[in-house]
């Protein structure tokens, strides 16, 4: 029996080098994880601001309608449907590296719900203190980075680190155009041995450690960044 | 130095403010005074356009206030409000620093030299690395008083500034307010403190129902109301 284990171990992950097929869907699945949620974040914000400078200022409507439909409809349909999508039909005739197809796909994604997220903690902040920015005669966007997005980040810092796991654990999908990520790493090797229990179970702690180790660092963040400031 | 020209405000089916007129004079001390619904903190509102008139205009320092200059005057007409609206995220003495540093009004050397000596003035100085939710709310607004003051503005309106304070605050916030009427600061004030508007005020306006009922000084207000809605008003808080 434990030479049945010590074979099985040997052949999913040692021989002719298989475990390179894991190291390789770590590297991909953390790459498309990390930008993925830096253009995210980026995106987020831009759409989140472009509603609120609407509904404050009551100029740029055009924006504040095209971001509010870019919302829906990636709120509104798969994931997966995205990235087909962006690589069969968009990047089609492109030569670009598919890992960044999938980076853009994630993040393009991604950023929808992060702008929900934002325009959330942007409504939880005391709208006079807002008045009193202007009645001071700060400018829009110094009340922005000032005022707003500080207080609204830290407010939402829980909801974003949730989207943040999510987004890890969807990158699973993108193996389905043929990027070689943790899960689709784990089919390639066990699908030529037959043998699924190492590879998947390997692959699931993988995640885990990944998911786990983010919360812990969103998790201090979240405290420093509410050091003085609440009770 | 501030004129309000047949403004109306309506929000929905509901007038606000009904065609008002009021010219203020630099060094004018002006108490708005009403029942509550009267449309005074609407008013007051209007004057820095954090409310917008759905009719007429405001002429501020010989300029119609507009949304293209209204950013510039605000820096001139400081706001102090009932809830005091300390930035949360900032510190005291970055609250104090964050406007003036934005309208570049100072070296940061003079905004920081000046913004010690106005929290020395107001018994706050050990307070200046705190962050507003560890004050009370006394602490609160006077740091807000002397957030306004930081831009030196030529006007200062209040939107009832004591009203959410504890008893034992209130006498804080006037006396500071008082204070600065000795320095001749035009103000404009909408209070349900009679006493204070008395100490305080060179004119005192009365509104009711959107329109200024009646105006005049201590006296004329206090002594002698004209209007039956003064006299009902004075009786109902009997002072």
């Amino acid at each position: 029996m434990i030479r049945d284990i010590k074979d099985s171990l040997y052949h999913s992950l040692v021989y002719e080098n298989r475990y390179e097929f894991i190291l390789e869907g770590l590297k991909n699945t953390i790459l498309i994880s990390f930008l993925a949620v830096i253009l995210g974040v980026a995106l987020g914000i831009i759409l989140a601001l472009s509603i609120h400078y609407h509904k404050e200022k009551g100029k740029l409507k055009f924006l504040s309608h095209i971001s509010k439909i870019y919302i829906a409809i990636i709120r509104g349909t798969p994931v997966l449907l995205q990235l087909m999508i962006l690589y069969y039909i968009i990047f089609r005739t492109v030569n670009i590296d598919i890992v960044l197809v999938g980076m853009i796909a994630f993040g393009m994604n991604s950023a929808a719900y992060v702008a929900e997220i934002i325009r959330a903690g942007i409504d939880s902040i005391e709208k006079g203190q807002i008045e009193a920015a202007y009645s001071l005669g700060l400018s829009y966007f110094s009340i922005v980075k000032n005022i707003i997005l500080p207080q609204a980040i830290r407010n939402i810092l829980p909801a974003l680190g949730n989207e943040f796991i999510t987004l890890v654990k969807e990158t699973s999908v993108a193996g389905y155009i043929g990027i070689i990520e943790l899960t689709k790493a784990s089919d390639i090797i066990a699908s030529t041995t037959y043998d699924y229990f190492f590879p998947l179970i390997i692959v699931a702690f993988l995640y885990l450690i990944m998911t786990l180790g983010l919360s812990k660092i969103l998790k201090r963040v979240e405290r420093i960044l509410n050091k003085n400031v609440r009770n | 130095m501030l004129e309000i020209k047949n403004v109306s405000k309506t929000f929905g089916k509901n007038e606000v403010l009904k065609n008002i007129n009021l010219k203020i004079k630099k060094g004018e001390r002006i108490a708005i005074i009403g029942p509550s619904g009267s449309g005074k903190s609407t008013l007051l509102r209007c004057m820095n356009l954090l409310e917008v008139p759905s009719k007429g205009k405001i002429i501020f320092e010989g300029e119609e206030l507009n949304n293209k200059n209204i950013e510039e005057k605000r820096k001139k007409i400081g706001m102090v409000f009932q809830s005091f609206y300390l930035f949360e995220n900032l510190t005291v003495i970055e609250n104090l620093l964050l406007a003036p540093k934005e309208a570049k009004l100072y070296s940061k050397e003079e905004a920081i030299k000046k913004a010690e000596s106005l929290l020395k003035e107001v018994d706050l100085y050990d307070k200046k690395e705190d962050y507003p939710n560890t004050l009370s709310g006394g602490q609160k607004q006077r740091i807000a008083i002397i957030r306004s003051l930081m831009m030196n503005p030529d006007i200062m309106l209040f939107d009832e500034p004591t009203s959410a304070l504890d008893p034992e605050m209130i006498e804080d916030i006037l006396n500071l307010m008082m204070t600065l009427a000795h320095r001749e600061v035009t103000m404009i004030v909408v209070t349900h403190e009679m006493n204070f508007t008395k100490k305080f005020a060179t004119r005192i306006l009365f509104m009711d129902e959107g329109e200024i009922v009646e105006e005049g000084t201590k006296s004329e207000i206090f002594s002698h109301p004209k209007s039956k809605r003064l006299q009902t008003f004075l009786s109902k808080i009997n002072i």
